[in-house]
């Protein structure tokens, strides 16, 4: 890593601690939030810059490499932080090569202001294919000069705090195409859903809703790879953030180890908990492996296959397949060796384990990326 | 001695060239593991004449051991260098000139520990393959509490008489020398008073007798001292303070091993794969969906081990070395698991009538394996490590 990714991911741990500690969820639950989130934090966060890191400087953004990207979802996510940090490089990633005044506008809104894009990776009910994101129910038909949206997006993160968001449907000839919505437009409705780690999505309905043509992102095959693009992006950040956070959480019961006192000694004196909590060590070290080898393949996609012998598809898969199983394993493994506090809603730990959980059904679960995986070896 | 250049594209260049000019043909395409290859030594175990030709030509250039100085029979290169080297020797399937205990753990510790002429005599001799080395350090009463070692040296003049046994001492029986761990002192802190001492093997008094294991044959041995005379200037370091010296080894011991197991994975998927289309008929198309999350496991956990390996090995030997050596022998374990799982009935054979050759080897390697998680310091014992050393966890009651 780079002296100043190193700078970065310091410097979002040190404002996260300070700004966005994880207690911070109980009280968005507790109050029924309705953003799920804290927009004056988002706007501190936005100020330095950290809503437009993966978007270019024409845009107003730092133009930075996805790595950086990584670099921050991870540091953020050892606070469990639930402002829209992923949720802006990703809507970086879908606009960043779009030509369009709409795009540009999304763009440099998100980057300069913090005002949300989101992208909407999944709907319910596709059944066996419900991590593939182009098992697509929305539809966009054409109307006169323009067209018109129908369908239901769920899970959208940052629904409710969104102003635009990128709805991926099927053309009017059966091909996915990618659309960039107003929120406010009529026929969008947009409801709450409040995940187990509360972080802020939302169910998004499109009624026809009119779009110009000019707010198409991206057709025919262009768009089905930026969707895939967008997707593997969203993959490779999402096992960052399991890292960042199974990091934090081994942290927090290494502390507790050294510190809980039972039979007159501190519990981390004894060996079964000693080798369980080496066992997490070494699970982590190999995450954090896959993890940077991931990121290096969305950055240099031929280098990275020359130097580890693996296509970047398989690295992604590795990567979101290892992070989803080892961050739900170190979580778990973290709230027995709290004991009973670790149970407590009033203890922290508690939640890293419901990030991981969401975390893993999110972009393909571990079972899914290990499909995919066989199936580029030839055998699936 | 040759120049190589400096920059690595075109030390690879010329790597390439002074190979493919030099290497017997008969050894393209034989390259297995970073153990597998020739050994060296007196007895010329495992020798052939392109092996023989291969290890003089290497050892003339000092390429048998790049890093060591020219004055101890090496090429001066960097790490890096010789990195670059051994990629080239992979990328051209060419097995190295030299392998063994004595380049891979006692070479680095003579480098850090021994006095100038005791690198002059035998980093020369590890570089040009003359001495074939084993390791001394468990005894029968001393496994995973190595410090409890009770192989006595007796100070006698110049020499020192030794006495007692060393076990799972690795190709004794192939061995001309050995690294060990003696006791020279007795007191209340076991760690103090061990010396870490090279034997002649040859020395009258020495007896070796081969151990049998679940999987049958193996390298390992007993070795039985009884006053056996030893000059003193064949101690490494200070008299009684070879236990820095023996910790030292075992980081660049459990490294090796990490390494010599991460060789043996980069194709273990596809292998696997093969005896999978073998064992269920089935030589295209899709396994059977469990099959494949299984073969997909597996293969995550490999690329991922490599990965690993790859970073860590940037750094310093250190506490790390355990992570390597836990999870690496771990993941060898599993993949061997899973071979006889895919093999099912075909892998029952333990003599070759009525079954496949490969598949009484893989028996055989599973059976073996079980000792990967034992030699070399168990897991427990890297996971003691790791609580204590990296992690920083009290030391039990």
């Amino acid at each position: 890593m780079s002296t100043e990714r190193q700078a970065l991911s310091k410097e979002v741990a040190r404002f996260c601690g300070v700004r966005a500690p994880v207690g911070r969820l109980r009280g968005f639950r507790d109050a029924g939030d309705a953003l799920g989130f804290d927009p004056v934090v988002w706007q501190e966060m936005a100020a330095l810059g950290w809503a437009g890191v993966h978007a270019p400087e024409a845009s107003g953004g730092a133009g930075l490499p996805f790595g950086d990207v990584c670099a921050v979802v991870e540091s953020a996510a050892r606070s469990l932080v639930p402002e829209p940090l992923l949720t802006s490089a990703l809507a970086a990633v879908a606009l960043r090569s779009v030509d369009t005044p709409p795009a540009h506008d999304a763009l440099t809104a998100l980057a300069e202001r913090g005002r949300l894009t989101t992208v909407a990776l999944f709907e319910s009910g596709r059944g066996a294919a419900r991590y593939e994101v182009d098992a697509l129910g929305t539809r966009l038909e054409a109307d006169g000069s323009g067209f018109r949206l129908t369908g239901e997006k769920s899970q959208v993160p940052h629904a409710t705090a969104a102003e635009r968001i990128v709805v991926p449907a099927r053309g009017p000839d059966g091909a996915v195409v990618l659309a960039l919505v107003p929120l406010d437009r009529p026929g969008v409705a947009v409801t709450r859903q409040v995940l187990l780690d509360l972080r802020p999505v939302g169910r998004v309905r499109f009624e026809s809703v009119a779009v110009a043509p000019d707010e198409l992102l991206a057709t025919g095959p262009a768009a089905h790879l930026l969707l895939e693009e967008v997707a593997e992006h969203g993959r490779v950040a999402l096992a960052a953030e399991c890292l960042g956070l199974a990091q934090r959480a081994f942290e927090l019961t290494l502390e507790w180890l050294k510190e809980r006192q039972q039979f007159g000694v501190p519990i981390g004196s004894f060996q079964a908990l000693q080798h369980r909590a080496a066992g997490l060590y070494v699970q982590l070290t190999l995450l954090r492996s896959a993890v940077e080898a991931a990121v290096s393949a969305l950055e240099d996609p031929e280098g990275t296959q020359t130097r580890t012998g693996h296509s970047p598809t398989r690295l992604v898969s590795l990567a979101k397949a290892l992070a989803c199983d080892t961050a739900e394993h170190v979580a778990r493994e973290a709230i027995q060796m709290h004991g009973g506090i670790g149970m407590t809603d009033e203890h922290d730990i508690g939640w890293y384990l419901k990030r991981a959980r969401v975390n893993a059904a999110t972009l393909g679960d571990a079972a899914w990326h290990r499909a995919r995986w066989a199936r580029l070896g030839g055998y699936a | 001695m040759s120049e190589w250049p400096t920059d690595p594209v075109a030390l690879a260049a010329a790597f390439r060239d002074f190979v493919r000019a030099h290497v017997p043909p008969g050894l393209v395409g034989t390259a297995g593991g970073p153990f597998e290859g020739y050994w060296g030594g007196r007895l010329r175990a495992g020798a052939t004449p392109d092996r023989l030709a291969w290890l003089g030509i290497m050892a003339e250039h000092g390429l048998t051991a790049p890093t060591f100085a020219p004055e101890h029979g090496g090429a001066g290169l960097s790490a890096a260098q010789a990195q670059v080297l051994r990629d080239v020797l992979g990328e051209l399937q060419v097995p190295p000139p030299l392998v063994g205990f004595g380049l891979a753990m006692l070479a680095p510790v003579l480098q850090q520990f021994g006095t100038e002429a005791q690198k002059r005599t035998y980093l020369t001799a590890i570089a040009r393959g003359d001495l074939r080395w084993c390791q001394g350090y468990s005894e029968p009463g001393a496994g995973s509490d190595l410090a409890s070692l009770a192989c006595r040296a007796e100070r006698d003049g110049d020499t020192f008489v030794l006495n007692g046994s060393k076990i799972w001492t690795s190709h004794a029986d192939l061995s001309d020398w050995m690294f060990c761990l003696v006791r020279t002192r007795t007191g209340p802190r076991k760690q103090e008073g061990i010396t870490f001492i090279l034997i002649d093997l040859r020395s009258p008094g020495v007896q070796i007798r081969p151990i049998l294991l679940i999987s049958g044959a193996s390298p390992f041995c007993e070795v039985f001292f009884e006053d056996v005379r030893v000059p003193a200037e064949q101690v490494v370091h200070e008299v009684d303070a070879g236990w820095t010296v023996a910790k030292s080894l075992l980081q660049h011991e459990r490294t090796a091993i990490g390494v010599a197991i991460g060789g043996q994975l980069s194709q273990a998927e596809g292998e696997l794969v093969s005896l999978a289309r073998r064992a269920l008929d089935t030589p295209e198309g899709p396994l059977p969906g469990a099959v494949a999350q299984d073969l997909a496991r597996f293969g995550m956990e490999a690329a991922c081990f490599d990965l690993t390996r790859t970073r860590l090995l940037g750094g310093p030997a250190g506490p790390e070395s355990s992570t390597l050596k836990l999870a690496g022998t771990e993941l060898k374990q599993r993949r061997l698991q899973l071979a006889m799982q895919l093999a099912g009935p075909d892998a029952l054979g333990w003599s070759p009538e009525g079954f496949e050759p490969d598949t009484v080897q893989v028996a055989r390697e599973w059976l073996r394996s079980r000792g990967n998680s034992i030699e070399g310091g168990t897991s427990e014992i890297q996971l003691n490590i790791i609580a204590r050393r990296v992690l920083g966890l009290p030391e039990g009651a």
